[in-house]
């Protein structure tokens, strides 16, 4: 069975870009969200196999989002997305839980490498 | 095409490119197939191959054509970077710098030579110089293709944690891992392969260390060791299923040995220790071989790779003359200033003096600009001094790691020129006499590897350089005996001979305690020609040493030659000028203060009897006059101090030193001379030819 994916991100262009990938490999995108607490409420919704999640975000930022998905489900597989030059907050969203990370703009293959890696 | 004017620049660069060889050759001799390192040294090669060419030095660009096409099988892989091709690169470059300034002498030179053909033969031969990792494929997995280079080294506090870990039932494994290239935010990809093994593993070192994989100072390799419980094979999947890992390997850390096995090996390993041993035993005599081709793991300090380019934009090459013409000019500034300032004096209108105020400040604020020009980093002298104690090392076959500190230190150019000898004569020392033998080492429990250290750094207004060893430090007996026999001491006054007293007669000229005089150093020139160098320099040396735990040497210098200090005295109503670093100090003497030795005046200060010359006398001009008190000044020089009498003292200033012309030449006892702020010409003594010149 396919693997389900959240999408989170608040551009639409940014969402429909991973959309786009994702499916095309083989993954379900089961929801998408536009900020962190967004994401929370479809977490527990859909309890999707993966998350990829934004890191600034209107109302709860991506890292706030990723501590309070581990709290709400310690197997919880997230990626956390970053522009370059956010390496501290990428340090702290892996410290919060994320499995691994990508760095916008975003490279196909690299997006499927970490969401295969993720799910294993 | 005349390129005689490219000459110099030619000159210039080619000797940058051989320091960077040369460099960069001592690095690879610690990591024998590091591709960036290969790659420097090739276009390096390459560089000066077209430099060659152009400048129509035929001898040159043929012989570099010859290294950098060894360097190119090398780059690419068809032969390894074994100790022999490594020592033939050594005398390669050696033979180039010679030939490079033969040529430069304008001197017939030709190419065909017997390491010329060395060279060719490694070329022509290329098969006996193959990749070990094919001859004895059976010992190494099938990821040795893309061997990843780099070793860790471990130092003895590695090595106890991995015994300890030995004996806890942990096993040690050495893991080398390639990131795939264009991987972005490399540090964060490093923290998750570091938090992927946390759960498992204890990581007890890494290479490059954390602080460069942190800030990205790496490629895209690296090196770890870890200790754990779990199977070689859990921790290198662990690794490969973190993205944009290109390559692991994990290799075994012996338990015996600081050498690493393959992977082959490693997989077998149990975590018991038990079957461990026997593994490795068989194993020993199929990897001798390898081993020996390998690089003495503990011995050479890798340098890391120069990133030329990065900075090529931000320098400018100058000529020194048209600086040293530049120096002068504001040395005659600061001589006007001095002047201006004094008429300032006598001047009450408010705004030309808050003019002059304002002149003295730009002026002086040149000067620091101008003297900040003609700083040099001491990195320059201490370039050639790893090649040096590796060759060194090899020659009198001890172990010793050379570890240099604050190269970036400046300080003036003309000192840089100067305070090479006396530091390669220090370094000597401690190899020579400092550092033991490995044996000796091991046997008061030191390490067998020596370990010299060099440091460069501020302090005030001068440069501090100092040179330490953990050898066996300075010998109080052997001193002693030496100094008997020099007839420095007599034999009955030595029952108590402490090691300050040692180190001070060490100093004496003429002193050398090596037993005989070797190839390093001991040729008859002690530590009392470091001094006087040193001195020369308007510097000091002190040294501190203690038995068995090593010998440290503190040279003291000025940041600057060009401006000095200096004790103004009248004599014969001319003024002079005495570098106030040789001064000790000022008194007046009564004439029946004065003694008389051997029809020679001497006066006797705190229990020491000085030589009293007169100033006046020394100069040619008749005797001073003999008034009630005569002014004494105590110069000290070659750690000999001397009375001399003067007319008047005038008090302290800064001084510019200005060379004589050629057309008077070399005079004894003159250093120079310096225009006052009154105009006036003052001669500047050089106490250590004027008193030479009178003895």
């Amino acid at each position: 069975m396919a693997k389900t994916v959240l999408i989170t991100d608040d551009t639409a262009f940014m969402r429909m870009t991973l959309k786009n990938v994702i499916q095309k490999n083989g993954f379900e995108v089961v929801g998408e969200a536009a900020d962190g607490e967004d994401a929370i409420a479809k977490y527990q919704e859909f309890r999707p196999d993966l998350v990829t999640m934004d890191i600034t975000m209107p109302k709860m930022d991506g890292i706030t989002a990723i501590r309070e998905i581990m709290k709400i489900d310690s197997n919880a597989r997230i990626i956390v997305c970053s522009a370059m030059g956010q390496k501290p907050m990428v340090i702290d969203a892996l410290n919060a839980g994320a499995k691994d990370f990508l760095v916008k703009p975003f490279d196909a293959e690299r997006v499927i490498e970490a969401l295969q890696k993720a799910a294993n | 095409m005349d390129t005689s004017e490219f000459r110099d620049v030619f000159a210039a660069e080619a000797r940058d490119y051989l320091q960077s060889l040369n460099d960069d050759l001592l690095a690879l001799e610690t990591t024998p197939d590091n591709p960036k390192i290969l790659d420097e040294m090739f276009r390096a090669a390459h560089s000066l191959k077209g430099m060659s060419g152009t400048m129509g030095f035929e001898a040159l660009a043929d012989f570099t054509h010859q290294m950098e096409s060894v360097l190119d099988l090398l780059r690419t892989g068809e032969i390894v970077a074994n100790k022999e091709i490594i020592n033939v690169l050594f005398t390669a470059i050696d033979y180039l710098e010679l030939l490079l300034e033969k040529t430069l002498l304008g001197e017939d030179v030709t190419a065909v030579n017997e390491i010329a053909s060395t060279l060719e033969e490694i070329i022509v031969n290329k098969e006996r110089f193959m990749s070990t990792s094919e001859q004895s494929s059976d010992l190494t997995s099938e990821q040795t293709d893309d061997k990843i280079s780099g070793l860790v080294i471990l130092d003895p506090f590695d090595r106890e944690t991995v015994e300890q870990g030995y004996a806890q039932g942990y096993d040690a494994f050495e893991i080398r891992i390639r990131l795939r290239p264009k991987t972005l935010l490399k540090s964060v990809r490093v923290y998750t392969i570091f938090q992927a093994l946390e759960s498992m593993s204890t990581i007890i070192k890494c290479k490059p260390s954390a602080q460069d994989l942190e800030e990205e100072r790496f490629d895209l390799e690296f090196s770890l060791v870890v200790l754990t419980q779990e199977k070689c094979d859990t921790i290198v999947s662990i690794i490969e299923n973190v993205s944009e890992v290109d390559n692991v390997q994990a290799l075994a850390i012996d338990r015996l040995s600081p050498t690493m096995d393959t992977e082959g090996t490693a997989g077998n390993v149990d975590a018991k220790t038990a079957t461990l041993q026997p593994i490795s035993k068989a194993n020993a005599n199929a990897n001798s071989e390898l081993q020996s081709e390998e690089p003495p793991k503990e011995l050479p300090i890798a340098t890391p790779v120069q990133n030329r380019g990065v900075f090529a934009d931000k320098f400018v090459r100058v000529e020194t003359d048209r600086l040293d013409k530049l120096i002068n000019l504001v040395g005659e500034l600061v001589i006007s200033r001095t002047q201006v300032l004094e008429m300032g004096k006598s001047i009450e209108q408010a705004e030309s003096k808050s003019t002059i105020v304002q002149l003295d400040r730009i002026t002086t604020d040149l000067q620091y600009a101008a003297m900040k020009l003609r700083m040099v980093p001491i990195k320059q002298v201490f370039d050639r001094f790893s090649r040096m104690v590796r060759d060194l090392a090899q020659a009198t076959n001890k172990e010793i790691q050379l570890e240099m500190k604050g190269e970036n230190t400046e300080l003036d150019r003309s000192l840089v020129n100067q305070i090479g000898d006396p530091l390669v004569h220090l370094l000597r020392n401690s190899i020579d006499h400092g550092i033991e033998q490995k044996d000796v080492r091991l046997a008061k429990g030191k390490t067998a590897q020596g370990h010299i250290r060099i440091e460069a750094r501020h302090e005030g207004s001068h440069v501090l350089v100092e040179v330490s060893d953990d050898g066996q430090g300075v010998n109080v007996e052997k001193v002693r005996a030496k100094a008997v026999k020099r007839g420095l001491i007599s034999a009955n006054s030595t029952a108590e001979l402490t090691m300050k007293d040692a180190i001070s007669l060490i100093f004496e000229p003429g002193f050398s305690t090596s037993d005989q005089v070797t190839d390093v150093s001991g040729r008859g020139v002690g530590m009392d020609a470091v001094k006087a160098s040193v001195e020369m320099l308007s510097g000091s040396v002190e040294m501190e040493s203690s038995a068995d735990r090593g010998s440290m040497v503190i040279i003291k210098l000025p940041l600057t030659l060009a401006i000095i200090k200096a004790l103004l005295v009248v004599t014969h109503q001319q003024t002079y000028a005495i570098p106030i670093s040789s001064v000790r100090e000022n008194l007046l003497v009564s004439p029946e203060q004065i003694k008389s030795v051997n029809q020679k005046k001497v006066i006797v200060l705190r229990n020491e009897v000085l030589p009293l010359l007169d100033l006046a006398e020394i100069l040619g001009f008749s005797r001073s006059q003999v008034s009630e008190t005569l002014s004494v000044i105590i110069v000290e020089s070659h750690g000999e101090k001397v009375g001399l009498i003067v007319e008047d003292l005038l008090g302290q200033q800064e001084i510019v030193i200005k060379s004589l012309s050629d057309l008077l030449g070399d005079i004894p006892g003159i250093a120079g001379a310096t225009v006052l702020g009154n105009g006036q010409v003052a001669l500047i003594l050089d106490n250590s030819t004027l008193i030479q010149k009178e003895e």
